[in-house]
């Protein structure tokens, strides 16, 4: 286990080195850089980045640590709901659908996973704005708190700076403002959880404990819980890594249309202002985190599968 | 009687049509005997068994006659009905241990879990915590020291004698009125047969419970069997009490079975042929017309083109055109 | 084996038979049809009719589809706001996104796929540790971060922004051959073939890689659904292909600003894509069936 993880953190390493490599490129090719001093140039650049000294930006002249403080906790509690709804939402259907198989559900399980993978995520947004906003006026359309409410900075997340506050109108104006990109956002992953764990559960069922415990006279739902849905753990925890990537490039899409203060709108508008040092820290912040976000998921998984695909044939 | 059945008839779902795989079978088991299933591998056994506990999809298509399990009619109820009222009742005993339990539970949370809670039939005041105790006896009963480790194992850890002796332990641990074994010491050294067989023995004669066995080898389980049934391209060719069909078999194939048990006191010549039947069982879709021995059978001939008619005996019955052994069974008479 | 009726003489070549396997399920069939129709109209007609998405012509500005009150039948879906044909814009913006995500997908699937193999056949650690984890870091951040870093280095347009997303889904397809592979090398016949004696490239070739053919295919049509939405999104976004080019993304945004004054504009093109994805999808399934027919725990 140790020797897992000092191979892991040595990935880690010489990854974020060529990553300041990369960086470094993409600073010389924006901005003026001396080509004789390159190596001195190169040590304090990157030992810039390391010490997270990031500077000032351009465009508003603050510094930057301190709009990172401003735009990254919107983004992760948008990032996290969604997770959360769509992975509880996905791993539902997919047992439902698999456990079914063959019949009139299982189809309808199927097509929502066929049609959720193939919707882009900024066209559903759009029109689901269209549908709730503008014809059936349920919801508003941009921001995440209406700008009539005042809500004081406890930790920069607004789900638990407004449940601080206590104020139930506020609360719903929370919510309301949280549902549309929530569900356009929960879209795509809901779908790709729900492919995999049906195709995994179809998998399974043609096992002989499965049908032992049809046998015993275990209900459709006992066998799901208690048995379907340990077994493919391992199957979505592999796949995880590549969805949570998805779901952030999705997620600044999201934030750009519903106008969600988040870092996918500061890096659009960076990029629109030719802000070079906003896009390269944020790019370095980032991949670091998914970095990290990689390790852990590789450790997680190594941890499921240990027990019984080890040593089973 | 405990389970009587009469006339299933299965078939398989395939791209085109549907294939007859088993026909005219009837099943009568009385309380207490021991009855056996007999038959070559393909011969529909496993069919059988799943069509009798409903546990098929919509790819198989069963229909019977009439079908009562303890004076309870259950001819006219659906697949999930019957499964319901059936699980509780019978217990199966599957072929591969090991693929039977849930590789991700440990066995004591599997065993627990497998104890529904109209199990329970002791004084009120044991209710707490009674799974634990109930599951340390049966695994004392079925022989099994270390009881501790073997709880808190999976079921990869453990050897394939274990696991089928911990299945048979949660069978016997829900009271089944009928235990149903599908070939359970196939794939298992002789020294481990005989194990799992002594535990049969001790349910039979403990709990006085009916076993429905279901083998392809006749030799090391025949001590255990009361009634014989032939199974052959899924129908049944002889039937009767066990003295009878081994000592005077009638129909040819029971008679090839028999001769197929390896005698270790006989006196063999060199390059001796073996005593089979020529050729293979045959496929479904090509069964022959009339007795589905004809053309393998040393014995056939023109009137055996018609299924042939039930002949009744003391005990059973067989169905052949031109049986063996009549001479002893005049005789017995 | 498949049926028996037919006479000894007919017997079925493999394609016969992976094409009856395919024809059983209707909705690959429908997938199939629906794919073969939208390429036909993509790519072919357009060398036969000509259709013209570059002209102007403000007087017929912002029509409505045929079917409605004031379309008129010359212009079948309408015009754009600058009074240009609509149906000539979707289907030459479709054949400009496709073109560039096929390109991009199926060179990064042959880079991806011999890279993800070369690291699961070679024998010592280093290599294999290299070449698996070599594109590591672009799996770290984001398609559209990498497509915007590409972007601003190379400018905006098209083939840059179908290079960043190519580049982006190059560490997927390395991991899951990767995957496949090794769990191939772990079964037993691969292990007789060895001790046989064949080499590791006969063995990557005959063995190997027909039967990770059905992981790499799904994945490949994972990936060209990946790619039409990525290089689409960054369309949206203005940073693919420029006006006038049409092209589904800045399609799309142009639709969205549009959206109170004609709603088709903007419903129109995401359908096309839809309808485009859903059926790439169903064909790559389909085929993966075929494939996998009569293998257990085919995943």
């Amino acid at each position: 286990m140790i020797e897992f993880l000092v191979k892991k953190l040595e990935l880690f390493f010489i990854t974020l080195f060529i990553l300041t490599l990369i960086l470094f490129w993409a600073h010389i090719r924006l901005g003026d850089v001396e080509i004789n001093k390159i190596i001195p140039e190169y040590i304090h650049y990157a030992g810039n980045l390391v010490t997270f000294n990031f500077g000032n930006s351009t465009e508003s002249g603050m510094p930057i640590i301190e709009e990172m403080k401003l735009f990254f906790p919107p983004t992760i509690e948008l990032l996290l709901l969604s997770l959360a709804v769509s992975f509880c939402f996905g791993i539902f259907l997919g047992i439902v659908g698999g456990l079914n198989h063959h019949s009139v559900l299982d189809k309808c399980v199927y097509g929502f996973c066929l049609l959720g993978s193939s919707v882009p995520v900024y066209w559903s947004a759009q029109i689901f704005i269209l549908l709730f906003c503008i014809y059936i006026k349920i919801f508003p359309t941009t921001g995440n708190i209406s700008m009539l409410y005042d809500v004081p900075r406890y930790s920069g997340f607004m789900v638990i700076d407004v449940f601080i506050q206590g104020n139930n109108e506020i609360i719903i104006d929370m919510l309301k403002h949280l549902t549309l990109p929530l569900i356009s956002l929960s879209l795509v992953p809901c779908a790709t959880f729900a492919r995999i764990t049906r195709r995994a559960t179809i998998n399974l069922t043609q096992n002989y404990f499965i049908k032992a415990a049809y046998c015993r006279g275990e209900s459709r739902f006992d066998i799901g819980i208690h048995h379907v849905l340990r077994n493919i753990l391992p199957d979505i925890v592999q796949k995880l890594n590549i969805i949570i990537c998805n779901l952030y490039s999705s997620c600044i899409l999201v934030e750009v249309i519903f106008d969600w203060p988040g870092t996918g709108l500061w890096i659009t508008q960076s990029i629109n202002n030719s802000d070079g040092r906003i896009i390269e820290t944020t790019t370095f912040v980032l991949g670091t985190s998914f970095l990290l976000l990689n390790i852990t998921l590789d450790i997680l998984s190594t941890l499921v599968i240990n027990r019984t695909r080890l040593t089973h044939g | 009687m405990l389970l009587d059945i009469r006339n299933l008839s299965i078939q398989l779902r395939s791209e085109t049509s549907y294939i007859q795989v088993c026909k005219n079978f009837d099943l009568m088991i009385n309380d207490g005997e021991i009855c056996s299933l007999v038959g070559s591998s393909g011969s529909g056994k496993s069919l059988i068994i799943n069509a009798i506990m409903g546990m098929y999809g919509h790819d198989m298509k069963v229909t019977m006659d009439y079908f009562k399990f303890r004076d309870m009619d259950l001819t006219n109820l659906s697949v999930a009905e019957r499964r319901k009222i059936l699980s509780s009742e019978v217990a199966i005993i599957f072929q591969e241990a090991r693929a039977s339990l849930d590789p991700e539970l440990p066995i004591g949370v599997q065993m627990r879990a497998s104890l529904g809670s109209h199990c329970f039939d002791d004084k009120w005041y044991r209710w707490p915590l009674w799974r634990y105790r109930v599951v340390n006896n049966i695994l004392h009963k079925v022989g099994i020291k270390n009881t501790k480790q073997v709880l808190r194992a999976l079921p990869y850890q453990l050897s394939e004698v274990l696991c089928q002796k911990i299945i048979i332990a949660m069978a016997l641990s829900r009271k089944p009125k009928l235990l149903i074994a599908d070939s359970p010491i196939s794939g298992m050294t002789s020294t481990s047969q005989v194990q799992i067989l002594k535990l049969f023995h001790s349910y039979v004669e403990n709990s006085k419970g009916t076993l429905l066995y279901v083998t392809n080898d006749l030799g090391p389980a025949s001590n255990l069997m009361d009634t014989i049934k032939m199974l052959y391209c899924g129908q049944i060719v002889e039937s009767g009490p066990k003295e009878q069909v081994i000592n005077c078999p009638h129909h040819p194939f029971t008679q090839s079975m028999i001769n197929a048990i390896p005698e270790f006191n006989r006196q063999v010549k060199l390059k001796m042929k073996l005593d089979v039947l020529k050729g293979d069982p045959p496929e479904f879709t090509k069964t022959p017309i009339g007795c589905p021995l004809g053309p393998r059978c040393p014995h056939a001939d023109r009137e055996c083109n018609t299924m042939p008619p039930i002949v009744k005996t003391k005990n059973g019955f067989f169905r052949c055109y031109y049986p063996l052994n009549m001479e002893k069974e005049n005789e017995s008479k | 084996m498949f049926d028996l009726n037919r006479e000894a003489r007919e017997i079925q070549s493999d394609k016969d038979i992976a094409w009856e396997i395919y024809k059983k399920s209707t909705t690959d069939m429908i997938g199939l049809y629906t794919l073969i129709l939208c390429i036909c109209v993509i790519f072919i007609l357009p060398i036969w009719v000509n259709f013209d998405p570059l002209t102007q012509n403000v007087a017929e500005r912002l029509l409505p589809p045929s079917w409605s009150d004031r379309g008129s039948l010359h212009h079948f879906l309408g015009t754009d706001e600058f009074g240009r044909d609509f149906l000539s814009r979707l289907l030459i913006g479709a054949q400009n996104t496709t073109k560039y995500a096929f390109l991009a997908c199926f060179a990064s699937l042959i880079i991806g796929t011999s890279f993800g193999l070369m690291s699961a056949m070679s024998r010592s650690r280093t290599r294999k540790g290299v070449l698996h984890h070599i594109f590591d870091i672009l799996f770290s951040i984001p398609s559209i971060l990498i497509a915007f870093i590409t972007i601003g280095i190379l400018g905006a347009s098209l083939p840059h922004a179908a290079l960043a997303i190519g580049i982006s889904l190059l560490p997927r397809f390395i991991h899951e051959s990767y995957g496949a592979a090794k769990k191939e090398l772990e079964k037993e016949y691969v292990r007789a073939e060895i001790s046989d004696g064949s080499s590791r490239l006969h063995l990557t070739f005959t063995t190997i890689l027909p039967n990770i053919l059905s992981t790499i295919i799904s994945n490949m049509s994972q990936g060209i659904s990946i790619a039409i939405i990525d290089i689409a999104a960054v369309g949206y976004l203005g940073f693919g292909a420029q006006p006038p080019t049409p092209e589904l993304g800045n399609m799309l945004a142009s639709g969205i600003d549009i959206i109170y004054v004609s709603t088709s504009k903007a419903i129109i093109p995401g359908v096309a894509m839809i309808v485009l994805i859903a059926s790439i999808q169903l064909v790559g399934h389909g085929i993966c069936r075929v494939l996998n027919t009569g293998v257990a725990d085919a995943a």
